[in-house]
């Protein structure tokens, strides 16, 4: 018993492990970030309806939607440097961790494009009406008026969805990036103690979880715009 | 002076306006009644592309456009000459009441920021909402949201302002206050179209009144002659029915 767990053992482990957390908040923030924009780019194309351009992402939608992130990280990693070869275009000395964030954005991308588009579709036509009124553009309206409220509809599930993607940045292992996980099943396994290492870890999600979650509800109090019941 | 001719819109295969043409004289406040679905507030809407007309010419002072045909740069030049008030106070949800009268001077105007506020806060005082310069939109009322409507159109200093319905959405004890600051802003000389069910605000105010119904002008003239001596069939059966006998023919 006295050999299964071992304080000092998980003071030990901390150091080595911790460094590993900047590749899992690169993936988050990289994913994220580009995530959100791409995902806003699909949301109004998915809005305006344009031909072709349409099917096409009906297509990429259905896709990642349908099939687990580890296929699209496989697919992307094995079938992107084929399909940019026949470009002429040499990909295969570039960095794993960039497959991986690629997955990460273009998932993102489609889920997020989903929801904005829902909460765009959820601010009342007369806000656009008004808009247009005093003259404004189609672009200063969407992007002034339309957006920020969407964006505030859309923030709880974004937030989960923050939270959600913290935790699968855990897939990047599989293609070898050591994140932070990765590098506690290494460390587990050489050493013969995986307790107190998974301990550490799941205490660090833990943490990081709950600081993501009290980030987005204070974001939601501040962009209410006065609205109250938004954050019960 | 504003001048709207030959007006259609349909909606499928309903007829909303069926050749509507009307002239508005620079400082006048025409009022158009007429019963639900009369294609009142379609017209309005089509005057400022709200909505897009089947056929029709729109004339602002020097500026002539087609109502079917225009292009994006004439329908924001247009927009830019007008106003439009909305029945649900059309607020940006997203702005304060002060950022709501602004957005329009600076966004689409391109005044200064101070000049703007500057202005903006006149008008608010104007309307008698300066102690709600900062709130957002959802803290108040709809009588102080449709003051801060109102207040956001004047400011754009427009050529006319166009008023879809602006009290009915209202309680009925904010109705008169709210044509209190109609009526004001007519009295500054500012020319209005306004859509509306309030017959003694029309008595009141209007230098002209128009009588729609089915998509068609029935009959226009001063309030005088349209209330009291109505030459249409239609218009006297329709204020039979909302103004009371014994003070129809006073």
């Amino acid at each position: 018993m006295a050999n299964l767990f071992s304080w000092e053992r998980l003071w030990n482990i901390i150091p080595q492990l911790s460094p590993y957390l900047l590749i899992t908040f690169q993936i988050v923030i990289i994913g994220l970030l580009f995530g959100t924009l791409l995902g806003i780019l699909v949301a109004i194309l998915l809005l305006n309806k344009i031909p072709i351009l349409h099917q096409l992402l009906s297509v990429y939608i259905s896709f990642m939607r349908g099939t687990s992130m580890l296929i699209q990280m496989m697919v992307i990693y094995y079938g992107l440097p084929l399909l940019l070869n026949n470009f002429g275009i040499d990909i295969n000395g570039l960095d794993k961790l960039v497959f991986v964030e690629i997955t990460f954005i273009l998932n993102y991308g489609a889920f997020l494009g989903e929801e904005f588009r829902a909460a765009i579709l959820a601010v009342p036509k007369e806000q656009t009406e008004a808009g247009y009124s005093i003259g404004l553009t189609w672009s200063q309206t969407f992007f002034r008026i339309i957006l920020p409220q969407a964006l505030l509809t859309a923030l709880p599930a974004y937030g989960a969805e923050a939270v959600s993607c913290f935790h699968l940045t855990s897939i990047a292992f599989t293609l070898g990036v050591v994140d932070f996980l990765g590098r506690a099943n290494t460390l587990g396994s050489a050493s013969g103690h995986l307790l107190e290492t998974y301990l550490y870890v799941a205490f660090v999600y833990i943490v990081i979880s709950m600081l993501l979650r009290l980030g987005f509800y204070l974001l939601e109090k501040k962009f209410s715009f006065g609205r109250e019941g938004v954050n019960n | 002076m504003i001048e709207i001719k030959n007006v259609k819109k349909s909606f499928g295969k309903h007829e909303v306006l069926k050749d509507v043409s009307l002239k508005v004289d620079t400082g006048d406040v025409v009022v158009i009644l007429g019963p639900s679905g009369s294609g009142k507030t379609t017209l309005l809407r089509c005057i400022n592309f709200l909505e897009r007309a089947d056929e029709g010419t729109l004339t602002i002072e020097d500026q002539t456009a087609d109502l079917h045909t225009a292009s994006s740069k004439e329908k924001l030049q247009i927009r830019k000459r007008t106003a439009f008030v909305f029945q649900n106070y059309g607020l940006f949800q997203n702005k304060t009441a002060i950022q709501n009268i602004t957005e329009g001077l600076i966004t689409a105007r391109k005044i200064p920021k101070a000049e703007a506020i500057a202005k903006a806060e006149e008008v608010l005082d104007w309307v008698g909402m300066s102690d709600k310069r900062d709130y957002y939109p959802s803290k108040l009322s709809g009588g102080q949201q449709q003051r801060i409507g109102i207040a956001r159109a004047v400011a754009l200093d427009p050529d006319v302002i166009l008023f879809d319905e602006p009290t009915s959405a209202l309680d009925p004890e904010l109705v008169g206050e709210i044509l209190g600051v109609i009526k004001k802003v007519a009295k500054k000389g500012i020319t209005m179209i306004v859509v509306t069910h309030e017959m003694s605000f029309a008595q009141e105010v209007a230098s002209k009144v128009v009588f729609m119904d089915g998509g068609v002008v029935v009959e226009s003239g001063t309030p005088r002659d349209v209330f009291y001596y109505p030459k249409e069939e239609r218009t006297k059966k329709f204020l039979e029915r909302i103004i009371p006998q014994d003070q129809y023919f006073i």
